[in-house]
């Protein structure tokens, strides 16, 4: 031990590198002071905290807040545990749901600004021996599953003695509700819920997982028609009682402590005997028992004991036939039976058999069922086929939603989009010969690029699928050659890039796009290990056709003749893969990337002689090229590259872009805003297939998605209910005016569209929201009733 | 982040509009949030109210002075956001509910910077700024250290044991505590009292 360490430092060096406030170098020998010497380190310990290191302190630990009086009335809320009011990750919001375990809250998770349930495990289960271990195994092994039909675990959480489970947050009814609600559903939906729920059994099987709690209560469908099964392994956290009798009304608790584990009307007979017993098998017997409860609105044994339930199960003597209504086929009802059966090897063996046994006999319930909440991923994309195209009226569908935030930009970019909906086909001359996908964020970090078609005049178009994971590894999954004989007219007349969505562990990729008329339909999908961080599956159809993926990943589309026709080759690709946010940003990737592809001998012959021959000069080209690219993406570059180098922004979505659309801020001084001042506030990440559709380019109905600052030339305000208080636009803007405020804003799409509209806003409070828009060119007036109706009138605006 | 030995306020303040509208957006919506669901006000209002307050917010704070008094920022907050919800009110005539004069009481005590709900903002405010800038903190230290710190300060644990768990030694440990305390300090300054 050396002189100088032994030498006590000042009390008030002590202090203040208890409290943080010394530089490293004098730091740096306190410590080694402190390793020598345990008196020091106990001044250190007993030291009186500052207002500051308190404060530290404190934030760590849950809020004493109560729960906001608005929120409380009755449902549930009251009896939040202790912890969770005011928990600092999550932000409880209401009640969802109510288990045998205990309710279940819905609940904003406040950093990641995501919606998650909360399920809280009663005391009472955690209380039994091993509980809180087997939990967290369970838990933890739950978490593993990603899959578009397995509810996503997240997390298991503990505040005071209160056990819970976060997991995804799913905007939907369970079936047991649906059938509730609506009565028995039409066989074919029936058909394609249980198919759903057999492929998310399937997967976790894979994954070694049965679930042996089965039920319509545990299923979810969600509004885009997706099921979803619930609950994975925490049957298993109750050995000795039933897991999760949902009341009583469900056939109760069981009496015996038993083996038993599983909800008496659904639960198999060889589950019934010994839970250990159960395996994938029970659960397909379970899910043939939810089957006919669709069908027939009702378990088999509403009415029955418990005991009865479980003789009936043992001894087979349930008859499923009898109620069943006539226009089941018979088909149908021989799967229901095999899924039955009392003796597990008489059953269907894994359960992607009985998804392909219903297959053709399913349609999806998402028509019925308005969009809104959470998108989910596709449901097994490679296997259901995939929804029909819907350009503009997705994009309308987004355009409501935009619309309900009630914005000023929203409601001019809509306002250019009105117009261009009503107005005659103008100066549609020239249209761009480039539709590009843009480039999505898949969330952790993962960064999918759908298709960036490139098709310039006379030479062959090109379109690149890529992924990018969080390590900045990428690849380039796919690479569609065109050869077509379109005109700038002709060319791309319809484009959806119905998009990416990202849930779970599986990416999808969906463009859909028309060239010369002729459809082009392609889906990507991924699967995700996001442990391992790497795409373990990729799946990818064309047109409809899976391809095989071994047999390379060029596509050499031909556009020339009748039909469309495509070829494969298995050809390198070139060593430096561009980004997917670097093909958005440098104009020259593109070109560069289908030029290094074409000095390919394999690429070269797959076009054929035919192959067209560029006309343009590669410069001419590249400047198109970028033209094309700021036009359809409407993403100034320096955002993007902002987007790109901060990282953390990127997390919670795309500072500035125009889907992140929330409000208009404009400078201080000065009344004509600029271009570029345009700024918006993200709530929340937009969704990515929203990115996709907003950039999309559908030329064939005359419209270009204009959440585009850069289309907005000239703003001036036209007239105003309270004319003295209205000096310019930006502040009338950021305070309000009484009443109402008009504003012709001029707007040029360069080649496309251009003209002026005038648009009145309504300030309501805090609110801002356009109630009409005029188009003096036409004298055409567009007034929003009451009702919220759009209503056009000819000639004079009607106050 | 390069310019780690920059306050968060400051590193506001030099930001581009669109970056330092990011930063703020993600500071302070969990805050307004938590605060504005107390009234009676519908989400779709309260989001829009919230995206005032930042836009307001982060215009302003350019103006801020590094010579401005700790604190006066966050009152500058709770005024603008006293004021949105009385105009949101106003506008809406919906404060004649059955709490309505307790909720517009308790506004009327936030515009008073001493009243009882002014320092409950203020513990609020300095609440989610802190564990706010805990997060901003932690990626720039090895875990190790991050728990060296937490285990200590978070967790009431005892230095000794701490050293002994992470293999370090106990005056690597109290140096965590130093180091992060102090880089916390650093970020707060101007926000929250630092002193």
């Amino acid at each position: 031990m050396s002189e100088e360490s032994m030498k006590h430092p000042e009390s008030d060096e002590l202090r203040a590198f208890g409290l943080g406030q010394l530089g490293s170098a004098q730091a740096e020998q306190i410590a080694e002071h402190l390793d020598e010497c345990s008196d020091c380190c106990d001044t250190i310990l007993n030291l009186q905290d500052d207002t500051f290191v308190e404060l530290v302190r404190d934030a760590s630990q849950p809020a004493e807040t109560v729960i906001p009086a608005g929120n409380s009335s009755g449902d549930g809320l009251a009896e939040l545990p202790e912890g969770l009011q005011g928990h600092p990750r999550y932000d409880v919001i209401d009640v969802i749901g109510r288990g045998g375990m205990g309710y279940v809250y819905r609940a904003r998770h406040r950093m990641m600004d995501r919606m998650v349930a909360l399920k809280i495990i009663s005391r009472r289960v955690m209380a039994l021996p091993g509980a809180v271990d087997r939990f967290h195994r369970e838990v933890k092994a739950t978490a593993q599953l990603s899959h578009p039909n397995v509810v996503t675990a997240h997390d298991a959480e503990q505040v005071n003695d209160t056990h819970f489970l976060v997991m995804e947050y799913v905007d939907g009814v369970d079936l047991a509700q649906l059938v509730s609600r609506q009565g028995a559903l039409p066989f074919t939906e029936a058909c394609d819920c249980i198919r759903q729920a057999a492929l998310g059994l399937q997967y976790a099987q894979e994954q070694n997982m049965v679930h042996r709690d089965v039920k319509p209560q545990n299923l979810m469908l969600t509004d885009d028609g997706t099921v979803k099964i619930l609950d994975f392994g925490l049957a298993s956290l109750v050995p000795g009682a039933t897991s999760d009798s949902e009341g009583g009304d469900h056939g109760g608790q069981l009496t015996e402590v038993g083996s038993i584990v599983g909800t008496p009307d659904y639960m198999s007979p060889e589950q019934a005997q010994d839970a250990h017993q159960a395996d994938i098998r029970s659960d397909i017997y379970s899910l043939g028992l939810t089957l006919y409860f669709l069908l027939v609105g009702r378990s088999p044994f509403a009415g029955l004991s418990v005991a009865e339930k479980l003789k009936a199960h043992a001894n087979g003597t349930v008859d499923l036939c009898s109620d069943l209504p006539s226009e089941v086929p018979q088909e149908v009802i021989r799967v229901l039976e095999r899924m039955t059966a009392t003796d597990p090897a008489e059953r269907y063996q894994e359960p992607v058999e009985v998804a392909a046994a219903l297959h053709e006999f399913a349609t999806p319930a998402s028509d019925q069922l308005p969009l809104s909440g959470v998108r989910q991923a596709e449901a097994e994309p490679a296997i259901s086929p995939r929804p029909e195209r819907s350009g503009p009226p997705r994009i309308w569908r987004y355009l409501r939603r935009v619309w309900y935030t009630t914005v000023v930009f929203a409601a001019l970019a809509t306002t250019a989009f009105l117009i261009s909906m009503i107005v005659p086909k103008i100066l549609q001359a020239s249209q761009p010969m480039m539709v590009t996908g843009g480039t999505c964020v898949g969330g952790d970090g993962w960064w999918f690029q759908s298709g960036m078609v490139y098709l310039p005049e006379g030479g062959p178009g090109l379109l690149l699928g890529m992924h990018e994971g969080p390590s900045g590894s990428r690849e380039v999954r796919y690479a569609v050659l065109f050869h077509h004989n379109a005109t700038p007219e002709s060319a791309i007349s319809a484009a959806v890039n119905s998009g990416t969505s990202y849930g779970g562990g599986i990416a999808s990729v969906v463009d859909g796009i028309t060239i010369d008329g002729k459809a082009v339909d392609l889906t990507m999908s991924v699967r995700l290990d996001k442990r391992l961080n790497k795409v373990t599956e990729t799946k990818m159809t064309f047109n409809g056709t899976e391809i095989d993926y071994s047999k390379g990943r060029v596509f050499v589309v031909d556009l020339t003749g009748e039909e469309v026709t495509w070829s494969q080759a298995a050809v390198d690709f070139p060593d430096s893969v561009p980004s997917p946010r670097g093909l958005t940003e440098v104009k020259t990737l593109v070109p560069e990337f289908a030029k290094t592809l074409l000095a390919q001998d394999d690429v070269n012959e797959l076009l054929g002689q035919s192959r067209p021959r560029h006309s343009a000069s590669d410069d001419q080209l590249n400047e198109r090229l970028a033209a094309d690219i700021n036009k359809a993406a409407g993403v100034p570059v320096e955002q993007w590259e902002k987007f790109a180098t901060d990282r953390a922004a990127s997390a919670r979505g795309i500072i500035g872009h125009p889907l992140s659309v929330a409000l208009l801020s404009l400078p201080n001084k000065g009344s004509k805003p600029e271009q570029k001042e345009f700024r918006y506030l993200h709530r929340t990440p937009p969704q990515m297939s929203e990115i996709h559709q907003a950039m999309a380019v559908s030329i064939d109905e005359g419209f270009v998605s204009l959440l585009q600052p850069g289309y907005i030339r000239d703003i001036r305000i036209i007239r105003s209910a309270n004319q003295e208080t209205v000096s310019d636009v930006p502040t009338a803007l950021r305070n309000g005016v009484d009443g109402s405020l008009t504003l012709g804003v001029k707007f040029v799409v360069p080649e496309l569209l251009q003209g002026e509209v005038e648009c009145r806003l309504r300030f309501d409070g805090p609110r801002m929201y356009v109630d009409q828009f005029r188009l003096p060119a036409r004298d055409l007036t567009i007034t929003l009733d009451k009702d919220g109706n759009w209503k056009q009138q000819e000639g004079e605006e009607q106050s | 982040m390069t310019d780690t030995s920059l306050s968060l306020l400051a590193r506001l303040q030099d930001a581009e509009d669109s970056v330092s509208w990011g930063r703020f957006a993600d500071l302070y919506i969990p805050l307004l949030h938590r605060w504005l669901s107390r009234y009676e006000i519908s989400e779709a209002d309260r989001e829009d109210i919230i995206q005032n307050v930042i836009t307001a917010a982060s215009q302003e704070i350019g103006a801020f002075g590094h010579n401005q008094r700790t604190g006066d920022f966050r009152s500058w907050l709770r005024r603008i956001m006293v004021y949105r919800v009385q105009n949101h009110w106003r506008a809406s005539k919906r404060h004649r509910t059955a709490n309505g004069s307790d909720v517009q009481e308790q506004l009327n005590q936030l515009e008073d910077e001493h009243s009882e709900q002014s320092q409950i903002w203020n513990a609020e405010h300095d609440r989610a700024v802190v564990g706010r800038l805990m997060e901003i903190v932690r990626p720039r230290f090895q875990e190790q250290t991050w728990q060296a710190f937490a285990q200590q300060m978070l967790e009431g644990r005892n230095p000794a044991q701490i050293a002994e768990d992470l293999g370090m030694t106990p005056g690597a440990v109290y140096m965590a505590r130093n180091r992060i305390l102090a880089a916390l300090r650093a970020e707060a300054e101007g926000l929250v009292d630092t002193l």
